[in-house]
């Protein structure tokens, strides 16, 4: 088999990751029903963080793998893995904002100036199909590159981890701390495994904590009140 | 083998185990209520936890050549190990709380199943000396026995004995909402099977996602369970509003005296899947699918006569004197709310 350690810890971090998601939409049932803004954009992250996690094993199932065709699979594999990855802060930036002020138009107004970074980082995304600057499958080599201007699509994610930051430390700073607890434990890890990826697997962590939160705070406050 | 990159993908993996697990245990509890099943929960969560660090100390060491690497290795193993048998044993006991929600069942019934984990626990302690399970090579390379096999056969046994006690329970005519023992049992077997054919330890990593599932079933059970009566409670039947329902009809049953006993004749006597919500002290409401008064009447009849008999039996306790009313949706042409307003 062509799997190396990595490729495979991280097939299985991302089995896990895809495991714990299908079992939170079987559980958030109780509540999707529901049916606010705050809930159907948590069950968009539920399957945005599926399909990264089914995106994410895809890509490093095929890393390796003799297939003539896997350059294109990958490519395209990690380009949608990169756009989700640009994504879901930004749909978790509303998440919160709705969770912590339960006000639908302050929410739907917030859309209208935190897409931005969204936007431009998806239109990076798509200008590397063509122009390569980011990342690209060597086929002479038969390796996947990472180029210089790979950093560039963090940019977006840290901007939009700030926001996260400053809604949480206003209203809910218990949440915060799990929240820092999360991302310091990915950029920990990921300075000592570099191989491995946990992208979509810290994100699920994070649903979870929001959804018990979910259970045990607002939601009885909103069927009690 | 790039065998230091494989325990970093063992020591990657418990690692998150154990975020999962220290999160879940900095959330606090949605009712506030503590009773055994919470505390058995935790205890199982702390055995994940130090199963984890055993094996990420154990992966750590990999490789090492120092002193103290060999019997530093072993003893992280070994606690790891208890670790795991002990959170076995602590499944069983909370899956007989959870259904029978007594602690007298669970004194009765569990020194018998304490015996083989004490046996257990002195082999893994006897193994040190031994290495009749399992032994730790000078590169810090973990080598199972047999008997290594057969406690791990053990262990899962008593995973699924859980499924046979779900089994009995509910053959019994039991019923218990927001509790299934698939969700913690799937994802353990597969992080074990996936330990014991390849060389990553992915066992803590599937004790924390079924611990996860565990924690998801326990939140909606403190949302919508009535800890006494085992039914539905009042908020249950809010949320049932504010979501919209399909129920078409309710029976709403109100009685003076023994709670238990009204209790008991409403699990006997109503359908298996019922959804019952306990309304106040002493009234019940039973929600169906249907709007047919007969069907309503005839199962409303059948309660009373099953409470009328108990009161001439002169039963334990006070007497039932169980009342009923019917609505249906159809009948309430307005909002069809009505009949959830008893």
């Amino acid at each position: 088999m062509w799997l190396s350690e990595t490729n495979t810890g991280t097939i299985i971090l991302d089995i896990t990751t895809i495991l714990l998601l299908a079992g939170m939409i079987i559980f958030t049932s109780l509540y999707r029903k529901r049916g606010n803004l705050g809930d159907r954009v948590f069950f968009l992250l539920l399957i945005a963080d599926i399909i990264t996690a089914a995106l994410d094993g895809m890509n490093f199932f095929f890393e390796k793998s003799p297939f003539a065709f896997k350059g294109a699979l990958i490519t395209a594999g990690d380009t949608l893995f990169t756009i989700l990855y640009e994504i879901m802060p930004f749909m978790m930036v509303l998440y919160l904002d709705y969770r912590l002020r339960g006000d639908k138009r302050h929410t739907t107004g917030l859309i209208r100036i935190a897409v931005w970074p969204c936007v431009l980082s998806v239109l990076l995304i798509l200008g590397n199909l063509i122009w390569k600057y980011l990342f690209y499958f060597d086929e002479a080599e038969g390796v996947y590159v990472y180029a210089k201007g790979y950093d560039l699509i963090h940019i977006a994610v840290v901007i939009y981890l700030c926001i996260i930051l400053v809604q949480l430390w206003k209203k809910d700073k218990r949440t915060m701390i799990m929240y820092l607890i999360a991302i310091g434990c990915r950029i920990v890890l990921r300075n000592i495994i570099r191989d491995i990826s946990s992208t979509p697997f810290i994100v699920a962590v994070l649903l979870i904590f929001f959804h018990i939160l979910e259970m045990n705070e607002s939601f009885y406050k909103e069927v009690d009140g | 083998m790039n065998t230091t990159t494989l325990s970093m993908v063992t020591i990657y993996s418990d690692v998150m185990a154990i975020l999962l697990l220290v999160g879940l245990m900095l959330i606090p509890r949605g009712t506030g209520k503590k009773d055994a099943a919470t505390g058995i929960f935790v205890t199982m969560a702390l055995g994940v936890i130090f199963l984890a660090l055993g094996n990420t100390v154990r992966a750590a060491l990999y490789g090492q050549h120092f002193t103290w690497a060999e019997p530093v290795a072993l003893a992280a193993q070994t606690v790891s190990e208890l670790a795991s048998v002990f959170t076995v044993y602590q499944w069983i006991l909370y899956v007989d709380y959870k259904l029978y929600g007594s602690r007298d069942h669970l004194k009765r019934r569990f020194p018998v199943l304490f015996i083989p984990i004490i046996l257990l626990s002195v082999i893994l302690l006897v193994n040190t000396g031994t290495g009749i399970l399992f032994t730790i090579g000078e590169d810090i390379s973990f080598t199972p026995t047999v008997m290594y096999y057969f406690m791990v056969g053990i262990e899962f046994l008593y995973l699924l004995m859980a499924v046979v006690f779900m089994a009995v329970y509910v053959a019994r005519g039991g019923k218990k909402k927001f509790f299934s023992t698939a969700p913690v049992i799937i994802p353990v077997l597969l992080g074990s099977v996936v330990s014991l054919v390849t060389d990553y330890s992915a066992r803590a990593l599937g004790l924390a996602v079924g611990l996860v599932f565990l924690y998801f079933s326990m939140a909606a059970g403190w949302r919508f369970g009535d800890k006494n009566s085992g039914f539905f409670n009042k908020e249950y039947l809010t949320y049932l509003r504010k979501t919209g329902n399909a129920y078409l009809g309710s029976i709403c049953f109100k009685a003076a005296g023994d709670a238990s006993g009204i209790e008991g004749i409403l699990k006997s006597e109503l359908p298996r899947d019922s959804i019952i919500i306990r309304n106040d002290q002493n009234s019940y409401l039973f929600l169906t699918e249907t709007d047919a008064e007969p069907e309503l009447l005839f199962l409303a009849e059948l309660v009373k006569k099953a409470a009328d008999l108990r009161d001439e039996s002169g039963h334990r306790g006070k007497a039932i004197c169980l009342e009923y009313t019917i609505n249906t949706r159809s009948a309430d042409q307005d909002t069809g709310e009505l009949f959830l307003k008893n």
